[in-house]
């Protein structure tokens, strides 16, 4: 398969990576800090050994996994397919195909607002595994992008003739068969 | 606008349907109850003497439910379009245009069939499925319902070819000689359905349920030492409870067999160009019908049961599979052989040409699995696990397999019984190719490919396989403007 012409996500998607785990990290500290305040019988040590490895959790996040993560992160619009790439490690490469985009939507949370960053959600008819989510776009890119989209399931052609078809091959027509009874 | 709209209620008779679904939506809702009320039962002693009340109350809100559901029920049907209004405390007003109707069942239960009523069930292609029933409409107009339906589908796919009348009234009148493709199944056969479901996993599923719940399981085994203890020797006790499993398990076969005799009994289809019907039931009657352009996914599977009886069952399944029960799909349920190929021949099936997978999905989580069988329970355990897995795993690397021709997408798995998923390769929404540390190790990668019904997975393929298979996918997929549902 020939490599599609890969794109990256805006850079500053590393500082909303960054916002997200260190929000994910808070959320286990909070508990953490109030159990070994409020619980007498938690010995402090648990405590630093908690703390201390939360920080470091937090210290590979922010510093080595998320300029990582967006290296590995980019999309590919081509004249016919968008291409969505993610992961090093673990790699996810999907593909839809523009004549089976159901809608298209637009997202922001309010870091991606701050950031002027935006999602761009492709829908498709496979269930919420076959949807694409192209994530960090920069908000004029991801509008752009939406309505190029749009304009081209527009101006798609509709053919009546369905993909599936039920009978004999038109071949194979003449010596139809009159149904099989058991 | 609306106004103007006569909405219609339903005959009185229609209560019985109203009172069974209430029963059906109560059943629902007090079993995730179980355990609260078990507990309820056991810690609160005074309750026990108010059981009587509590059932009289119960039923008595039951029937004032389905009186309420009842009144508060109307429909109309316009040009095109059904519109069915309600709901006690939320009103709800639905609107269903036809050719946004996935699928219309026409059911007689066997409470409306001697009055000529059925109740129609509609189901809706939006993303979250909508569902309504309208019961207790005349049979002959559920029907032609489900014709207009399907007409104005039909009209829909094809505007400017006028539709040929003849071919479009009344399906269910067509036998199976005389439409394009048909076929009744014998008794014989429907008798084989029955036998052909998996009895051990419903057994199976029956005994956790029972000791899932901590009373209720230690009032179970209890029961079971008393019954033990009347006996002289435990030989003798192994011997009557034996025999008495063995006969309950035989009592559960032939209720399973007549159960599935009643759904299918009389189980005929007709194939009339583009549409599909069947029509089977004893005590109520089902007939259910679909278009072969909408046709996402064709599983066709065999139990270990159905392997000995030599029968397959072949589910037809349409966009949002996802969400759709497996008793709201289009079932073929018994199949021979010869009958099975015909099948095959007249949705067009290619003659697959099966690929196997890389050696590396053989020994997929035979270390993990005997890691903790090893950690749990000591060497030895741990041994035989690791080479009962191994022996699973092989036979099911070797009957895992894919097939791909350019117009069909198959895929092929099974330990004893066995299943195939067709899937017409350009109605591909999505195809998403994933590897993980050690697959990048040995050049290795995986294959999801989503429909409309459902997901492919091809575990293992080699990169270079797997990215040209991707790409004959998109291939396949991305010029054709042609119909997909």
């Amino acid at each position: 398969m020939q490599e599609p012409n890969w794109q990256a996500v805006s850079p500053k998607y590393t500082h909303l990576l960054r916002i997200d785990k260190t929000l994910f990290v808070l959320m286990l500290v909070i508990p953490l800090t109030v159990a070994v305040v409020f619980v007498e019988r938690i010995p402090l040590w648990v405590g630093y050994i908690g703390w201390g490895s939360l920080l470091l959790i937090w210290l590979g996040m922010v510093f080595l996994w998320a300029p990582r993560r967006y290296r590995v992160t980019a999309y590919a619009v081509l004249p016919e397919e968008v291409h969505f790439r993610v992961g090093a490690l673990w790699l996810r490469h999907t593909a839809v195909t523009h004549n089976r985009i159901q809608h298209l939507e637009i997202e922001q949370s309010p870091f991606e607002r701050l950031l002027g960053l935006s999602r761009l959600i492709i829908f498709t008819a496979g269930g919420s595994g076959a949807d694409l989510i192209l994530p960090g776009l920069p908000v004029d890119r991801a509008t752009s992008l939406r309505d190029d989209l749009l304009k081209i399931i527009r101006e798609e052609p509709q053919l009546d003739e369905p993909i599936t078809v039920a009978g004999k091959t038109e071949s194979a027509e003449s010596q139809r068969d009159t149904g099989t009874s058991l | 606008m609306s106004g103007r709209l006569t909405w219609e209620r339903l005959p009185l008779l229609a209560l019985i349907f109203f009172f069974f679904s209430s029963v059906r939506l109560a059943g629902k809702h007090l079993y995730q109850a179980v355990p609260v009320l078990a507990g309820l039962f056991i810690a609160v002693d005074r309750v026990r003497d108010f059981i009587p009340h509590i059932l009289v109350g119960f039923l008595v809100l039951l029937l004032i439910t389905t009186v309420l559901r009842y009144r508060r029920f109307f429909f109309v049907t316009e040009e095109g379009r059904i519109r069915v209004r309600q709901g006690v405390f939320r009103k709800v007003e639905l609107n269903l245009d036809y050719d946004r109707i996935q699928q219309a069942d026409v059911e007689q239960p066997a409470y409306f069939r001697p009055f000529g009523l059925a109740v129609l069930k509609l189901q809706s292609a939006g993303s979250k499925a909508q569902e309504v029933e309208v019961a207790g409409i005349r049979s002959a107009r559920a029907q032609q319902v489900q014709r207009d339906i399907l007409a104005e589908q039909q009209a829909a796919a094809t505007a400017h070819v006028d539709v040929e009348r003849s071919a479009d009234t009344a399906l269910s009148s067509v036998t199976p000689e005389q439409a394009d493709f048909g076929f009744t199944l014998r008794n014989a056969e429907v008798l084989r359905i029955g036998l052909m479901q998996n009895v051990f996993v419903v057994v199976g599923v029956l005994a956790t349920l029972l000791f899932s719940n901590p009373y209720v399981g230690q009032r179970v085994r209890d029961r079971i030492e008393t019954v033990f203890e009347q006996f002289p020797s435990t030989a003798e006790a192994v011997l009557v409870v034996g025999s008495v499993t063995l006969f309950a398990l035989v009592i559960f076969v032939l209720g399973t067999v007549l159960f599935y005799f009643n759904q299918y009994y009389g189980y005929r289809l007709v194939r009339q160009g583009d549409r599909v019907r069947y029509q089977a039931g004893f005590t109520s009657t089902l007939s259910r019908s679909f278009r072969v352009q909408k046709l996402q996914q064709v599983d066709i599977r065999q139990s270990w049961m159905g392997r000995l009886l030599q029968r397959f069952q072949i589910r037809i399944s349409q966009a949002g599979g996802h969400a759709q029960k497996q008793d709201g799909k289009f079932t073929i349920p018994c199949a021979h052989q010869a009958l099975l190929e015909d099948i095959r021949s007249d949705l067009r099936l290619t003659s697959p040409q099966w690929q196997s997978v890389h050696w590396s999905y053989f020994p997929q989580h035979v270390a993990l699995l005997t890691l903790v069988a090893g950690l749990f329970f000591g060497v030895w355990v741990a041994l035989g696990v690791f080479v009962f897995l191994l022996v699973v795993r092989l036979r099911w690397w070797r009957r895992f397999a894919y097939h791909f021709d350019g117009l069909w997408l198959a895929l092929r798995h099974g330990f004893i019984g066995q299943r195939e998923m067709w899937m017409p390769a350009a109605k591909m929404q999505a195809v998403t190719r994933t590897q993980g540390p050690l697959q990048r190790v040995l050049g290795v990668a995986n294959l999801h490919i989503s429909s409309a019904a459902g997901v492919l997975h091809i575990a293992s393929v080699p990169l270079e396989e797997a990215k040209a298979l991707q790409a004959q996918l998109l291939d396949v997929t991305r010029s054709d403007y042609r119909r997909w549902m």
